[in-house]
């Protein structure tokens, strides 16, 4: 066989198996001539023509770029265009359209094929249809989405940790709860993260340890779900629930943190309440009962007997007192205002008469009111209630010889208020304090020193939003304090019969 | 010799109903109206028997006050009442805790009291 026929052959050979690689490749393929018209397609394979929908004889002849038509602005397609004119290969994926005008995605290679001359002859162009690709691919970051607006958005904090007891997910909540930043916690191995969760948290307490539930896992193959405390002290004192779950496909360990701390709060509080409303009762309660009982067991002469029986009274009075104030906020707590009878009044008079309720201490009162009537729509036995709320707590803060002043200030907010401002130069509150005044139970007084269960700035508060109005606190600690009871403004035009001053 | 004994509460009528209670019998009755001065008079007069109110205002309160009496040997032999309002489980382990020979929920009969105090009287 001579040279030429023998390579011919041995082309030949290697000709039809590379042609029958590409007949039966499952990629598409097109040959692109680059002639001086430009470009044009000159062969596709069978597979192109299965991916496309378009037959060979719709294809070759003709420029390339019929699977882009009606879709030619993406930025792909600038970049394929850019790769072709510097004559390089490259890939990109670009939306295509079948014949039957469905949406496929194109990982589409491009490789220049030039001739001995070193021009560019040919183009190879490899179709690789990756819809199924880009859906999953999709779908994925759907889900993603998902996860992390829950995660984001949970107030609960979460992390998980992997089947070799790495950190794999922390949530935004959990970082905001403990202070720690995600670049401190990523990937950190169980052990580590207990220790430093371990420093943030208050030593007297115990603190169950990612790696106790990790062993629990281990040893039993389950964990207990039971739930558990954490006493958060940096960066702030707070009180988290914990729980551990066990995870799932490559998840160990789940761990769940819920800040409890406002919670315990107010149970705190209201057993405080308790406790002391308990105290307020029994106390005058001893004095009724005791000298009832010795009235009864001893006899005394008349005088002795009635100082003996206006105790009694005087106490009696108390408990009846203490009573109303805890009934009015059972019942303004369920805010039924059928319980208020409203009426014009004029709120000077309530104010006088709120005033003379205090002889003792009418000494001690600066007293400015206007000398225009004042009219509010209201029910007058529960706003006398209110500001003799707010003038007793001025009186029981104030220090001995201090002034109480009352005065009944005028604003607009969109409508016309009249407020009935109680001053005193008592110990103050600090601004923490006035943050919490008004919360059910709460007492600026610790020291027990002063009497009174905390209710009646809250009394007064509810009071206030049920007439329509709004209690106004400010206070500077060591200095005093000034509550002002805002109500709406009846101006006289609108009014119906008041009673007189 | 008439038996001393100590009534400290920060409210005036439940003192005098105490002294008032008491006055039949052999007592001579002390009144004090915080924890400071209950422990004065207790080291000026040396009552057998201390009626103390646990809460009281200032930062001595009853429960701290029975503690210093209970632990001075120079007292020994007095004898602390708790008095209180409050009724819970953790008050009358706070009293044991501090020392305390008995505990009196207010209100309390004043038999009950002429009772105890009778019988804390006679005890060495």
């Amino acid at each position: 066989m001579e040279m030429r026929e023998f390579w011919n052959g041995q082309c030949d050979t290697l000709g039809q198996v590379m042609e029958r690689a590409i007949m039966a490749s499952s990629n598409g393929i097109m040959i692109v001539e680059a002639g001086r018209g430009g470009l044009r397609t000159v062969y596709v394979n069978p597979a192109f023509e299965a991916i496309t929908g378009y037959a060979h004889s719709e294809i070759v002849g003709r420029p390339p770029g019929r699977l882009h038509e009606g879709d030619a602005d993406q930025a792909a397609l600038d970049e394929l265009r850019q790769a072709i004119a510097e004559q390089r290969p490259v890939k990109v994926v670009l939306r295509n359209y079948r014949k039957d005008g469905t949406l496929f995605w194109n990982e589409l290679s491009i490789s220049p094929v030039l001739d001995n001359d070193g021009r560019l002859a040919h183009y190879i162009g490899i179709l690789n249809d990756i819809s199924e690709q880009k859906r999953a691919e999709q779908e994925l970051m759907t889900w993603a989405m998902r996860l992390d607006a829950l995660t984001t958005m949970s107030a609960e904090g979460l992390l998980t940790f992997d089947e070799k007891g790495f950190l794999s997910f922390v949530n935004d909540a959990f970082l905001r709860i403990s202070g720690l930043s995600a670049a401190e916690v990523r990937g950190l191995h169980a052990e580590c993260f207990d220790r430093m969760l371990a420093h943030q948290c208050d030593p007297r307490f115990a603190l169950r340890g990612a790696m106790d539930d990790i062993a629990e896992l281990n040893s039993t193959g389950y964990i207990d779900n039971r739930e558990t405390e954490v006493q958060l002290q940096v960066p702030q004192k707070r009180t988290l629930l914990r729980q551990a779950k066990k995870g799932n496909h490559g998840t160990s360990l789940l761990l769940y943190f819920q800040d409890i701390t406002k919670a315990r709060e107010l149970e705190e509080l209201k057993s405080e309440f308790l406790a002391t409303a308990a105290h307020e009762l029994r106390t005058p309660m001893a004095s009724i009962l005791g000298y009832s009982e010795l009235l009864l067991l001893r006899s005394f002469d008349a005088e002795q007997s009635r100082e003996l029986l206006s105790i009694i009274l005087r106490q009696a009075q108390r408990v009846t007192n203490l009573l109303n104030e805890l009934l009015d906020l059972a019942r303004i707590e369920a805010r039924r205002s059928k319980d208020f009878d409203f009426a014009m009044h004029d709120l000077r008079t309530i104010v006088k008469d709120v005033t003379s309720a205090f002889p003792d201490s009418s000494a001690r009162m600066s007293i400015d009111l206007p000398n225009e009537m004042r009219q509010v729509n209201v029910d007058k036995e529960k706003i006398h209630q209110a500001l003799l709320n707010i003038m007793s707590n001025a009186l029981k803060f104030s220090a001995p010889g201090g002034i109480v002043s009352v005065a009944m200030p005028l604003r607009v907010d969109k409508v016309p208020y009249v407020g009935v401002t109680i001053s005193d130069c008592g110990i103050g509150m600090t601004s923490a304090e006035l943050k919490r005044l008004g919360e059910r139970f709460f007492r600026a007084d610790k020291t027990g020193k002063v009497p009174g269960t905390g209710l009646g700035v809250s009394l007064a508060k509810e009071i206030g939003a049920i007439l329509g109005g709004s209690l106004e606190v400010t206070s500077e600690w060591g200095k005093g304090s000034s509550f002002t009871l805002w109500l709406p403004l009846v101006l006289p035009d609108t009014a119906g019969p008041v009673e007189a001053v | 010799m008439k038996t001393r004994v100590l009534i400290t509460d920060d409210q005036p009528d439940i003192r005098k109903l105490v002294r008032m209670t008491l006055d039949i019998g052999d007592f001579e009755i002390y009144e004090a109206n915080t924890g400071p001065q209950a422990l004065e008079v207790v080291s000026r007069a040396r009552p057998k028997i201390v009626l103390m109110d646990i809460m009281m205002p200032g930062e001595l309160d009853g429960l701290e006050a029975c503690r210093r009496i209970k632990n001075d040997p120079a007292l020994a032999g007095t004898a602390v009442v708790m008095l209180t309002a409050r009724g819970q489980q953790s008050d009358l382990l706070a009293g044991k805790a501090a020392g305390a020979d008995a505990y009196l929920v207010k209100p309390f009969s004043p038999l009950e009291l002429l009772d105890l105090v009778d019988k804390l009287s006679t005890k060495s």
